[in-house]
């Protein structure tokens, strides 16, 4: 019986030309990782690579003839990848340059339809390489991108040197939504700690769960919340410059009496009030310092005007400091919600004696403007699932929505079973097994469904109605 | 994967060891020259090895072994004279080797980053030269004994993933995805194409001229009759088919697609509707099959290093068997039959004695 050798890894590159796809290719093989990279390269033309292992090949798509999409392979990569196997002890690692339009579609299913390919090799990951600067643009008229973006494991917001922190903020949460499983980093020419590329697991089992737990969660208007616990008094809400925007709206309530336990459950129930104030949005209380901000169901809008305020406490005021009064009537637990990330405007609050901080709080993903038909479902839900009607369910799904279906993840709660159910899958190619047992860990579904045109609303309930 | 039971040939074929030779890397071309007392095999790192056969022991009496291919080898074809070896390989090339002085004759350029195949084109009634056919990419390329060009075909719909010549119809198939093209070299005229919708990785005409067989990346072989441009679909192969082989008297084709080794009967009205005899004794997939020229044995490797020879006219058992630790790459029979030769993917190169049964 012959000896099996373990799988050789397959980072798969994509991004338009000019992303920095060959800024990434060539600092991959110029680092000092100790591994031996053969590199399959379909782009041409950009920059050169001086690597003695590069094969150039024409991008060849093979479709079957019973025109099921999840059948359509790459017959460039099965026939070259099918020679590098033979020569197997020579190299540790094998990378793939797309070209600016491939659809990673085929790419990815030739690692899982073709049974050589399958044995030889594992497919670690799609990297997806785009400009901040000119990808909103594309975003709009190419299938290619979006498609790009949906099956990423790992994308590379690039050129970040070229963006405002505002615009940036406004790519990556449109990038978010449109794919809420996978790593965003931000690089200038393409800098990233290889670790962050290679060997990511994108398709494992094991990782099948490692989603931010951000993104598994409804879309707020607000991305922070902290909450206090305050004595009467007046109070300062100091921002400091930050990104250029003329208002940031906040909320401020009062969630329970002085001396509450402050914990995630207190958060949770403040969260109602939060939405309560920010429901206004179109009749927002404009800040003034005669009104200050007052606990309540309003939204304040605070004007961005650099320099504006007094503080009540003798301080050195750097001259674009914002400061804006707060006053307590009663003592309690005080929750604010902010537009904004605090961050971006070192935001604080300062009582009469010294600065106050959260006890408590938490980031929310940020709600993103542009509805793509390319988004991510995430469903969250305890319960265990009738395995029958799960089944029947998502055999049906794949079956008529496949095509859309670019990605999905997840763990599921199985009734009956001990242990977690993982899966991952691509197209109508579905791959699962069972997993760690739940033990202590509290049994729940996370899931989720990167795709077009996906009707969050229509998931979530059928879904739920696969749970016993 | 489940173990069988330990080989238990029934009718006993007595396969013996008579000399052994290697290279570095996976064997990726193994062919016995026409004038049938010499031997070539490449390796995918490049190295050519040209070998006497000798009636006594040593029985391999190595010539040379030439550099071939920097980039790797990946095909062979030697000149129907057998005083050229041709080779092809990643570098671009094919390039042409004189056998007795191990000097390269000539160098060509095939017109893309690899070139995958060669076929010596040689008409039955030897009224033409022979011709030598490189395909690289979508280029096919027809160039004289020398190495002068004599034509190209730039036009294929895809990369060109197989060669097969038939002597006596005079035309050579070249298979792309979605197209099986027939090109007559003596007119240089446009190709037949016979189209369908797939991509073929495996060519192979039956001996008669009557069929060419294709093995499919979607696990179906095509029976295509060459007469009507006709064909007639092969279903059910776990995986993609790439083994075929035909026996001497166009009667059964033998094909892969998994580890077991599927025969189909072409007498009468064909293999439609018939049902196929399956050689069942390999534990993993099939990597080549190949029947002898004249005689009835077929063998068959795979990559759980097995050789097996089977009679697939007479019965589905199993006749003789070799076992290796890397898989089988190639088989090829002498031209008088009596001797096998082996090459795996760790570089051997093994030469068998076949007696019986």
């Amino acid at each position: 019986m012959a000896s099996a050798l373990s799988p050789i890894p397959v980072t798969v590159l994509t991004g338009f030309l000019g992303s920095g796809k060959t800024t990434l290719l060539n600092r991959i093989l110029t680092e000092q990782h100790g591994k031996r990279i053969a590199v399959i390269e379909n782009e041409f033309g950009e920059i050169g690579i001086d690597h003695e292992l590069v094969i150039n090949a024409d991008e060849e798509i093979f479709e079957m003839n019973n025109g099921c999409i999840c059948c359509t392979v790459r017959g460039d990569l099965i026939r070259i990848l099918g020679n590098l196997v033979k020569r197997r002890d020579k190299f540790d690692y094998i990378l793939i340059e797309t070209t600016g339009l491939a659809d990673p579609g085929p790419v990815a299913q030739t690692f899982f339809v073709d049974d050589e390919m399958r044995d030889s090799l594992r497919l670690d990951g799609i990297v997806t390489l785009v400009d901040a600067k000119h990808i909103v643009h594309h975003l709009d008229d190419s299938e290619e991108i979006k498609a790009q973006i949906a099956f990423a494991d790992v994308i590379l917001l690039n050129k970040v040197d070229l963006v405002t922190e505002a615009e940036l903020k406004q790519v990556e949460a449109r990038l978010r939504a449109m794919n809420g499983a996978c790593a965003i980093h931000h690089t200038r020419d393409a800098s990233i700690d290889l670790g962050r590329v290679l060997d990511v697991g994108g398709f494992d089992l094991e990782h099948a769960m490692e989603i931010d737990p951000r993104f598994m969660e409804p879309e707020y208007p607000f991305e922070w919340v902290g909450v206090y616990d305050l004595q009467p008094g007046r109070y300062d809400l100091v921002l400091q410059e930050g990104p250029d925007d003329p208002k940031m709206d906040v909320a401020w309530v009062r969630v329970d009496a002085a001396g509450t336990p402050i914990d995630q459950d207190l958060l949770n129930r403040s969260i109602p009030l939060g939405e309560s104030a920010f429901a206004k949005r179109f009749a927002p209380q404009h800040y003034t310092s005669e009104h200050g901000i007052v606990a309540g169901d309003i939204l304040h809008r605070l004007p961005l005007t650099p320099g504006m305020g007094e503080r009540i406490r003798p301080h050195a005021r750097a001259q674009s400091e914002m400061v804006y009064a707060i006053t307590v009537d009663h003592p309690g637990v005080y929750a604010l919600f902010t537009e904004h990330h605090p961050d971006e405007f070192d935001l604080a609050i300062d009582g009469p004696e010294s600065c106050v901080a959260p006890v408590l709080a938490r980031e929310f993903k940020p709600p993103h403007e542009h509805e793509d038909d390319v988004t991510s479902v995430g469903i969250n839900m305890v319960g265990d699932l009738h395995l029958e009607r799960f089944n029947r369910w998502l055999s049906d799904l794949l079956r008529t929505q496949g095509p859309d279906i670019y990605r999905m993840k997840g763990v599921l709660s199985i009734d009956g079973f001990a242990e977690k159910y993982v899966f991952q899958g691509v197209h109508m190619l579905f791959t699962g097994q069972l997993g760690q047992p739940w033990d202590n860990d509290a049994r729940t579904n996370q899931l989720i469904f990167i795709g077009r045109n996906l009707d969050r609303d229509a998931l979530t309930a059928e879904f739920q109605a696969c749970i016993v | 994967m489940h173990r069988l039971s330990p080989l238990r040939p029934r009718v006993s074929v007595k396969l013996e060891l008579l000399a052994q030779a290697r290279l570095d890397g996976h064997i990726v071309a193994l062919t016995q020259s026409p004038r049938l007392h010499t031997v070539a095999a490449a390796s995918i790192e490049g190295q050519i090895g040209i070998w006497d056969v000798k009636s006594s022991s040593p029985n391999l009496v190595q010539r040379f072994v030439l550099p071939g291919h920097v980039l790797g080898t990946m095909a062979l074809a030697w000149r129907p004279d057998g005083r050229l070896l041709v080779s092809a390989g990643q570098d671009g090339l094919a390039r042409g080797w004189d056998t007795q002085t191990g000097q390269e004759a000539y160098t060509v350029e095939g017109g893309a980053a690899w070139v995958e195949h060669l076929a010596w084109c040689d008409p039955a009634d030897r009224r033409q030269p022979p011709a030598l056919v490189t395909a690289a990419g979508r280029k096919l390329r027809v160039w004289d004994t020398e190495g002068h060009l004599l034509q190209e075909y730039s036009d294929h719909a895809g990369t060109i993933a197989g060669l097969a010549w038939h002597a006596r119809r005079q035309e050579l198939a070249a298979i792309s995805y979605g197209v099986l093209a027939l090109h007559n070299l003596t007119h240089f005229s446009e190709p037949r194409q016979l189209r369908w919708q797939g991509a073929s990785l495996a060519v192979m005409w039956s001996p008669d001229g009557r069929f060419i067989a294709t093995g499919d990346q979607d696990a179906t072989v095509h029976f295509w009759l060459a007469q009507t441009g006709k064909d007639l679909q092969m279903w059910g192969y776990p995986t993609k088919v790439r083994e075929l082989s035909w026996d001497r008297r166009s009667r059964y084709l033998a094909t892969g697609g998994g580890a077991t080794a599927v025969v189909w009967d072409c007498s009468g009205k064909g293999p439609e509707g018939t049902r196929p005899t399956m050689l069942e004794h390999h534990d993993d997939a099939l990597t080549v099959l190949a029947f002898q020229h004249r005689g009835r044995l077929l063998a068959s490797g795979g990559r759980d290093g097995r050789v097996l020879l089977w009679q697939p006219e007479k019965h589905n058992q199993m006749v003789g068997s070799v076992e290796y630790a890397d898989p089988i790459s190639q088989l090829v029979w002498s031209s008088d039959d009596r001797t096998l030769m082996v090459g795996t993917a760790a570089g051997e190169v093994d030469l068998y004695r076949v007696t019986g049964p």
